[in-house]
């Protein structure tokens, strides 16, 4: 090895540590800042996906729709209106007259109360969120005169922890989701470094919490719901 | 420099979230310090640290793993750091001044700057031409090979390998110069 080569494996390291690079390191302010854009850019993703998810299950939806009900426009099963000798028109027995559709309304509230009376009895809304957190915002989703859906958005910042209850019952992934209880109810959880979900159902409403909290503060939120 | 045990992407978690953490363990230091070696600004260093480990995290699923992880972030904190500076400071004309003059320079405080004049190699290495001191830095202090090298800052490894020899030549010479001067 030559006196430059040595000089070069051994010393130059050395100094470089030594003077070039003495209080040069990733501080743990600096990892807090990475951790928490990390986790933002997870939300958005996660966000992302379920709308992906959403819009993919319509779009299911929407073919099966087309697929069975095709053959039904193409060899109607309802008995053709029945024309008296008189030449006047009835309608079918039994048919159905006046349009099915019944689309969801979103309507913004101003009070945890008004949404209390909006959905019903039994509206269970926590009273516990991890500090700093408050409430933000609540919406309904309305089917017909049935308030079907309240989300409760609390926050602080440019974070947010979504509450919701529904009428209606999610459906979950198995692998990712773990069995636990919230107040000897079945619950389900998903929990990831910077990202909790937390379903549960009680007395027919399917209830969850979702946010970039721990486990144990989604829990924690989830057993203060109360009447 | 070379972290135990997690050299390949299979030493790491595969939940991004989790190999996050464990990157910024074992590089964080190596990652804030080659972006000050290229940047020369602690500040813009702190920035282009953030931004590494944000795309590292960001595409740890897509990482193959056909390199180490300590070659796959140092070629995200070049191209980073390339990116911020505005020039393609490690060309092969390093002499041309219109790239030299735009290139970094290493701002070290008094007493840094007094220990910078009594240490016996650094201080000839910073007088370099950039792609040399960039060739030295990546294969003697980071420990990078050459093929690792040339994969990290996308050029053929034989450009590597004739930087690293003119880089010791030049190196040589300058402490030639520096002992006849002191003699």
């Amino acid at each position: 090895m030559t006196n430059i080569e040595r000089s070069l494996r051994e010393q130059l390291p050395q100094e470089t540590d030594d003077i070039l690079f003495s209080e040069m390191k990733l501080s743990d302010r600096m990892k807090a800042n990475i951790r928490q854009q990390a986790a933002s850019v997870q939300m958005r993703s996660h966000m992302r996906f379920r709308k992906a998810w959403i819009i993919g299950m319509s779009a299911v939806a929407a073919a099966a729709i087309l697929i069975m009900g095709y053959p039904m426009m193409q060899q109607p099963t309802v008995p053709a209106p029945i024309q008296d000798p008189a030449g006047s028109v009835q309608p079918p027995i039994g048919g159905a007259s006046g349009s099915q559709l019944s689309p969801l309304v979103t309507a913004t509230l101003g009070s945890v109360e008004e949404a209390k009376a909006a959905f019903g009895d039994g509206l269970l809304v926590p009273n516990v969120m991890p500090e700093g957190y408050t409430l933000a915002d609540i919406q309904t989703v309305s089917e017909g005169d049935v308030v079907r859906d309240v989300v409760i958005t609390y926050a602080t910042g440019d974070k947010a922890i979504t509450f919701t209850a529904s009428r209606n019952q999610a459906v979950f992934p198995a692998d990712l989701f773990t069995k636990t209880e919230v107040n000897g109810f079945e619950g389900l959880v998903y929990e990831q470094p910077a990202f909790t979900e937390l379903y549960w159902m009680e007395s027919s409403i399917q209830y969850s919490i979702m946010g970039p909290i721990t486990g144990e503060d989604a829990m924690k939120a989830a057993e203060s719901a109360q009447l | 420099m070379k972290p135990a045990g997690l050299i390949t992407k299979e030493s790491f978690p595969k939940e991004p979230a989790q190999a996050l953490e464990q990157l910024m363990e074992s590089y964080g230091d190596i990652v804030m310090r080659t972006a000050y070696f290229y940047t020369g600004d602690r500040h813009l260093a702190e920035d282009i640290s953030q931004e590494v480990f944000l795309r590292a995290y960001r595409n740890w699923t897509s990482f193959r793993g056909e390199s180490t992880v300590k070659t796959w972030l140092t070629s995200i904190a070049i191209n980073l750091c390339r990116d911020k500076m505005g020039v393609r400071m490690f060309t092969e004309q390093p002499t041309d001044p219109s790239r030299m003059e735009r290139g970094r320079t290493i701002s070290v405080e008094d007493e840094a700057l007094e220990n910078m004049k009594k240490s016996e190699v650094l201080q000839h290495v910073l007088r370099l031409p950039l792609p040399y001191q960039e060739a030295l830095y990546l294969y003697y202090y980071l420990e990078l090979s050459t093929r690792e090298i040339a994969k990290a800052t996308s050029s053929p490894e034989g450009t590597v390998r004739n930087r690293l020899h003119r880089a010791r030549e030049a190196l040589a010479r300058e402490m030639k110069r520096e002992e006849l001067y002191n003699d």
